[in-house]
């Protein structure tokens, strides 16, 4: 039999102190989700108001500083809302070694998935 | 297999197994579901109810310790004699359910809830993705922005236009519940399910008052 380690986890961890950064993610999740919650809804509003708009009318109402303004903290705020959440879920469900490939593949997805949508946000702003 | 193994084995006299002897028998690896290693307060199997007045029927410990011990005996391949039985149930996890045992629950509105949450949660993830090809396609110019479009008022399109709104709003409702909890409101058991079917009748409410605006536009 190997080595039994016979002191508890607890043990092992008593005196060394807090890292005082674990409740991070967790507040980090809150605050972006409290942004959410009027964002999306005018997102939502907004949509359903352009039911049936053109192109030019669409793109219109995107260039005005406000919309995209709200656009861009829009995504900013949901893909980081989407990596902590996306996180907890790879933590909690995947156990074998791909755990540390999936946390990177959301990390990095959301990273570019926001930077693309600012930059084409962006674009319609100042380029149309 | 018939051997002797099938028999609850006990030391005492006319087949009265009791708590204790069952409990040594787990504590030393004879289930098959723990390494043998004493720990005292590993398995207090009856001694609770003892304390209380109350013990177990020898009975009722002989029908614990038949079952004990056959899955410990399932787990390895037909032991012959009780020190091969010993080595391979310390070596043979048994395969107990794992937790959070949803196979075994009957759904509740707040475990279904739960997992609504998380399931709208990825759900959203890869509408989120589609939200910004569908920015992309706008900054390319109306001919990508037509395609895209094109594809969403499609019956697949509208289909799966309409799930999201539903999971958006599950997602919205089940956070805002989240964000009271999180002031420490509305945990008693009365609150948690009057807030769990506001949830579930707002997001229906919601997504249809929604889809009824989009269609009455459209008129």
């Amino acid at each position: 039999m190997g080595r039994q380690i016979m002191r508890s986890a607890l043990a092992r961890a008593v005196g060394l102190g807090s890292a005082k950064a674990g409740a991070e993610p967790w507040w980090a999740e809150r605050v972006s989700a409290v942004a959410l919650v009027p964002l999306m809804l005018w997102f939502a509003a907004s949509i359903i108001a352009h039911t049936g708009s053109d192109y030019a009318t669409f793109i219109g109402w995107m260039r005005s500083p406000l919309s995209a303004t709200f656009m861009i903290l829009l995504l900013l705020s949901l893909f980081h809302h989407t990596a902590l959440g996306l996180q907890v879920v790879i933590e909690d469900y995947v156990h074998s070694g791909a755990k540390l490939a999936w946390g990177m593949a959301v990390r990095l997805g959301c990273f570019a998935l926001a930077t693309a949508g600012v930059v084409a946000t962006l674009h319609i702003a100042f380029v149309g | 297999m018939t051997t002797e193994h099938d028999r609850p084995r006990s030391t005492t006299p006319a087949g009265t197994p009791t708590a204790q002897e069952l409990k040594g028998m787990i504590d030393s690896g004879r289930t098959g579901d723990k390494v043998a290693f004493p720990d005292p307060g590993a398995a207090p199997l009856g001694t609770d109810d003892e304390a209380a007045g109350t013990p177990d029927t020898p009975y009722r410990v002989a029908i614990a310790m038949r079952q004990e011990l056959q899955h410990g005996l399932a787990a390895n391949s037909g032991g012959q004699s009780s020190a091969d039985d010993w080595q391979c149930a310390t070596s043979t996890a048994r395969s107990r359910p794992k937790s959070p045992n949803i196979q075994i629950y009957r759904p509740q509105l707040t475990s279904v809830l739960s997992i609504l949450n998380r399931l709208t949660g990825i759900i959203l993830s890869v509408a989120a993705a589609v939200l910004v090809m569908w920015l992309i396609a706008a900054a390319t110019g109306p001919q990508a922005f037509g395609l895209v479009q094109g594809a969403l008022a499609s019956w697949a399109g509208q289909t799966l236009l309409f799930g999201v709104t539903f999971a958006f709003f599950v997602h919205l409702c089940g956070g805002i519940r989240h964000l009271v909890w999180d002031t420490v409101h509305g945990f008693d058991l009365r609150s948690i399910y009057i807030s769990g079917w506001i949830v579930f009748f707002a997001s229906f409410i919601l997504t249809l008052a929604a889809w009824t605006l989009i269609l009455l536009l459209r008129a």
